[in-house]
């Protein structure tokens, strides 16, 4: 890792490509800076959500990636995982892990990074677990909960690693009862913080701050522009 | 001539398919080998959790099978070569036939048929449910947190199972033994224990690596192919059993023939 000067960018694709097994996208090279609501436009919802995942480092990319002036290159599986804990990603499925209970599921990460067996109930998130309406299934495993507490320990996880960048992928499971406007709370919350903002939705959906930028994604070039 | 050149076609392509399968799982091996070595991972105590957990799946609760198992093939052994074979070469066959050969590949069999396909499924469930992005999205290394586990834990529970096995057919030996023929417990132990040399701990323990690392890593590789659809998650899991039952013959094979080469 390469730390370079620091700037208003966040986050910079340099020469990046994104190639599944079935489909590809042209190269594309833009950066994403401080307050950016961007919104990404294609006529093909296949290629988008390919594209928002690439972005957010889950589809397999190969390029540069410079986030808040640290280099990484998405070959580089190690340093890539760095990288990922420092995004927040809404994506279509709520995927939790079944053998551990929705608090484990929340603080995974920090688990993870301080070497915890077990984690406490910290009272000071207490707000937030309520906002969300999982607060009374925090020892409950996944799969002996709801679809809507799911999504609700997603969000609650995602926006409490307090993320460099918010990608939302098709968040339709996330616009239902409370979780709405707990979405809505933590997308002003993160704007009010210069924290970009990153959406591809095919149901209308639009994040509570203005959008400032668009990715259109065409079959022979990916461009960003901005909303006048 | 046409179905000449579709016949050399398929074979080439399944040939091709068979050796990328077997470098990419070779590849599998590397990181995660890399990871335990290097050791520079963050969650160390759930990558603990995670390995006395698979411990417990695969060994301790394989014992209820591998027990009665292990008990009555070692009496069916002893009752039936004890019929014509001279007391003196009885340990040495026991010692090659049944604690070299028997004992791990009926383990492995267990493991396979137990906890190998559980994996595959597992891996498998999680992948195409996304449940590895979430991982990765918290930060955390799956090779590290769902695979290196399930490779350290399989490996020893493995090495367990064949310890188990071994001890509890020489007891079932001796039940046999005891009811046909008047031998004392001791002559009876004395024999064995002439014929065991270190070199047959050291054979049965490179198979119970060799089982364990196969096994795991046959179970991890096709778990992560299913990406899709939850459909494919039986068909990898039916594969990898094969796989995992096949591999471990031709292993069991080339270390018998290494180490009867070598004399030991």
């Amino acid at each position: 890792m390469v730390i370079l000067e620091q700037s208003k960018t966040i986050m910079e694709f340099k020469n990046c490509n994104i190639l599944d097994q079935n489909i590809s996208l042209p190269e594309f090279s833009f950066l994403i800076e401080e307050n950016d609501v961007v919104e990404i436009e294609s006529l093909d919802d296949e290629k988008s959500s390919l594209f928002i995942r690439g972005l957010a480092t889950l589809a397999p990319l190969r390029g540069e990636i410079m986030f808040k002036g640290s280099l990484y290159d998405p070959l580089d599986y190690e340093n890539l995982l760095k990288l990922k804990r420092q995004i927040g990603y809404l994506g279509p499925l709520c995927s939790l892990l079944s053998n551990r209970s929705i608090l484990e599921n929340i603080f995974l990460f920090k688990m993870w990074e301080e070497n915890l067996k077990k984690i406490k109930l910290d009272e000071s998130f207490m707000n937030e677990f309520k906002q969300a309406g999982i607060l009374e299934y925090i020892y409950k495993r996944p799969e002996k909960t709801t679809e809507e507490i799911k999504c609700g320990t997603y969000l609650v996880r995602e926006f409490l690693k307090k993320p460099g960048i918010v990608f939302l992928e098709r968040p339709y499971l996330f616009t239902r009862g409370k979780l709405s406007r707990f979405l809505c709370n933590n997308l002003k919350d993160s704007s009010q913080k210069k924290v970009p903002i990153v959406f591809f939705s095919n149901t209308g959906f639009v994040p509570a701050t203005e959008v400032t930028h668009k990715i259109i994604v065409e079959n022979d070039k990916i461009e960003k522009i901005k909303v006048e | 001539m046409k179905y000449l050149i579709f016949l050399s076609g398929k074979t080439g392509r399944t040939f091709l398919n068979y050796m990328d399968s077997i470098f990419s799982m070779s590849g599998l091996l590397y990181r995660i080998l890399k990871i335990f070595v290097k050791g520079n991972y963050s969650g160390k105590k759930l990558v603990w959790a995670g390995i006395v957990e698979q411990i417990y799946f695969t060994a301790v609760q394989a014992l209820k099978i591998i027990v009665p198992i292990s008990l009555i093939l070692g009496t069916v052994f002893f009752l039936q070569f004890s019929k014509f074979a001279e007391q003196h070469s009885l340990g040495n066959i026991a010692v090659i036939f049944l604690l070299r050969e028997t004992g791990p590949m009926i383990s492995a069999i267990v493991v396979i048929l137990r906890s190998a396909t559980a994996v595959t499924t597992e891996i498998g469930y999680m992948n195409v449910r996304h449940e590895m992005d979430s991982i990765q999205m918290a930060g955390a290394d799956p090779l590290a947190l769902i695979c290196l586990p399930r490779v350290i834990g399989i490996t020893t529970a493995i090495l367990c199972l064949f310890i188990v096995f071994n001890l509890v057919s020489i007891l079932g030996g001796y039940v046999s033994a005891w009811a046909i023929s008047d031998i004392s417990m001791h002559r009876f132990l004395v024999l064995i224990g002439k014929s065991i040399s270190l070199t047959d701990a050291l054979a049965v323990s490179v198979k119970a690596l060799a089982f364990g690392v196969i096994i795991s890593i046959v179970c991890l590789y096709r778990g992560f192919e299913a990406k899709k659809s939850i459909t494919e998650v039986p068909v990898k899991t039916a594969r990898a059993a094969v796989e995992c039952f096949f591999y471990c013959l031709i292993f069991n094979v080339i270390i018998s023939v290494v180490f009867s080469l070598k004399g030991w």
